[in-house]
């Protein structure tokens, strides 16, 4: 960051490169639209960039980076002009594909899974991802995508600590209830 | 340990979330419990589910795109810092308005309109001074919706909730980057915290709860609660902040200094280095560095100007400190 404030373009690409996904990822579990994370990712990038000289390490980088990036997501929510871009309908009915998974993994987290299965699995986690509530969903994104502590959470969202830990506790309870009743074709 | 305080923590436990001592407890419990040890496997194997997931990737054109913004983009910094830049616009404005207005005669009233947007800190509806009054809140208020009034300090780093309140519309997350204009207010939630670069005259950080409501420059304003740290920007050029009913004034040239609003409305200012005056019902008094003094909401003068604490100014100094 301190390469970047003192101008140097190739340092902020090095600093792109290495955080497009994560940031990309962030926006998403906020607005759950591609184009539209993108698009936040891009400004929170440019902000980043535009800051540099004054950008004095009070926080961690991330920290103070996914804050900006959940400040212009949470704009965004709060202008109204998102529309949902996936279906809350309940779940048909109960499919065990999905409980099966998580309790082979379970058994021997070890062993790996087949092409297949870990394709499915992937499909499966993101659509359960999707389903969540919003508060949830951003903050289960943080703990294992982003692999931020619980304050480091508290920090970028504003809440406390013991929310963050209820969040994650009550995302966890709702992703295994829908990871039972979701299908391959769900 | 019980069976339901268990279940509370093992979410927490696979993130590392517990202390040594939860930890030992809750493994304890495990060997001896065969439900919460099938509970902690399940919730195991969903980390592990989860963990495999492998987010969204950025389109293959994100990369180029944001680097072609970046090299586009009229703040390219730090060779030219985007307020001088529209420091010389503005001036450039200035001067070819002045010109017109010299040529063509003010306009009836409009002096007196913006007389009175001075008076109050504020724009003042019909000078093409105030934000947007209609519609949906800016995401950040980056841009400026008149000639007269630009930008007065930009947004360097929030921490916790910080909101933006636009005069005549409605408030938005503030966010580093975000410029304000006159009459914004920015609002830092409990244990919040905000810096702000007052485009080159100062640097604040406003710590929650605060609200500070810019005046017409960046070189005035109202602390309306909460703590603000005062440090010299690049400018030596004069300040006031106005704090209920006192106002401090100060050469920013060189100053370290905190002023903080009670609860009960009195007001605590202290100078580290440089030299501020405070001014109030009860008259006006320099403080040089190393001192503080203490008004009343009236402002009457509590107790001061004495010799401040070494701890409250070790504190402010590293704060200050580059």
């Amino acid at each position: 960051m301190a390469r970047v404030a003192r101008g140097g373009q190739d340092a902020f690409e090095v600093l792109l490169e290495r955080y497009e996904n994560a940031v990309t990822t962030f926006c998403y579990a906020f607005v759950r639209n591609r184009d539209l994370a993108e698009d936040l990712a891009q400004e929170a990038f440019l902000r980043v960039y535009r800051s540099a000289p004054r950008y004095k390490p009070l926080a961690k980088f991330t920290t103070w980076l996914y804050r900006i990036a959940a400040n212009l997501c949470i704009n965004e929510l709060n202008k109204g002009r998102l529309r949902r871009a996936v279906s809350l309908e309940e779940p048909a009915g109960p499919n065990p594909d999905g409980s099966r998974i998580v309790e082979r993994i379970a058994a021997d987290g070890r062993l790996p899974l087949s092409q297949a299965e870990l394709r499915e699995a992937h499909s499966l986690v993101e659509r359960a991802i999707d389903r969540l509530p919003d508060d949830q969903r951003t903050t289960l994104v943080m703990v294992e995508y982003h692999n931020l502590s619980y304050r480091e959470i508290a920090e970028i969202l504003g809440v406390t600590v013991s929310a963050i830990k209820m969040r994650v506790k009550r995302a966890r309870e709702s992703l295994r209830e829908m990871l039972k009743f979701m299908g391959p074709q769900d | 340990m019980q069976c339901s305080d268990v279940r509370e923590l093992l979410s927490p436990m696979t993130d590392r979330e517990v202390s040594p001592e939860e930890l030992r407890a809750i493994e304890e419990h495990l060997r001896s419990c065969k439900d919460c040890a099938f509970e902690s496997t399940m919730i195991v194997g969903l980390k592990g589910l989860l963990q495999k997931w492998e987010g969204v990737r950025a389109s293959a054109a994100f990369h180029a795109r944001v680097l072609e913004k970046v090299r586009s983009d009229p703040a390219q910094l730090p060779r030219h810092p985007w307020w001088a830049a529209l420091a010389i616009a503005v001036a450039i404005g200035c001067l070819a308005v002045g010109v017109a207005w010299m040529e063509l005669g003010a306009p009836e009233g409009a002096t007196k309109v913006a007389a009175r947007a001075d008076q109050a800190g504020k724009p003042a509806e019909g000078t093409g001074a105030a934000p947007e009054a209609t519609g949906p809140a800016p995401a950040a208020p980056d841009t400026a919706p008149g000639t007269q009034a630009g930008p007065v300090a930009q947004l360097i780093l929030t921490e916790g909730a910080v909101h933006i309140d636009v005069p005549g519309s409605t408030s938005a997350l503030g966010s580093a980057g975000d410029v304000l204009l006159p009459g914004y207010v920015v609002r830092v939630s409990e244990r919040g915290r905000a810096e702000l670069d007052l485009l080159g005259s100062l640097f604040m950080r406003l710590e929650g709860p605060a609200r500070y409501v810019f005046g017409r420059t960046g070189d005035e304003g109202e602390l309306l609660a909460g703590t603000a740290l005062l440090r010299a920007g690049v400018r030596g050029v004069r300040n006031k902040i106005r704090c209920g009913g006192a106002a401090v004034e100060f050469e920013t040239a060189g100053l370290l200094a905190s002023l903080a609003r009670g609860a009960d409305g009195g007001l605590r200012v202290l100078v580290a280095e440089g030299s501020a005056e405070v001014s109030s019902a009860s008259g006006s008094r320099t403080l040089r560095a190393g001192e503080k003094l203490e008004l009343s909401r009236d402002g009457s003068l509590r107790t001061g100007p004495a010799k401040a604490e070494p701890a409250e100014l070790d504190r402010l100094r590293r704060w200050g400190r580059p």
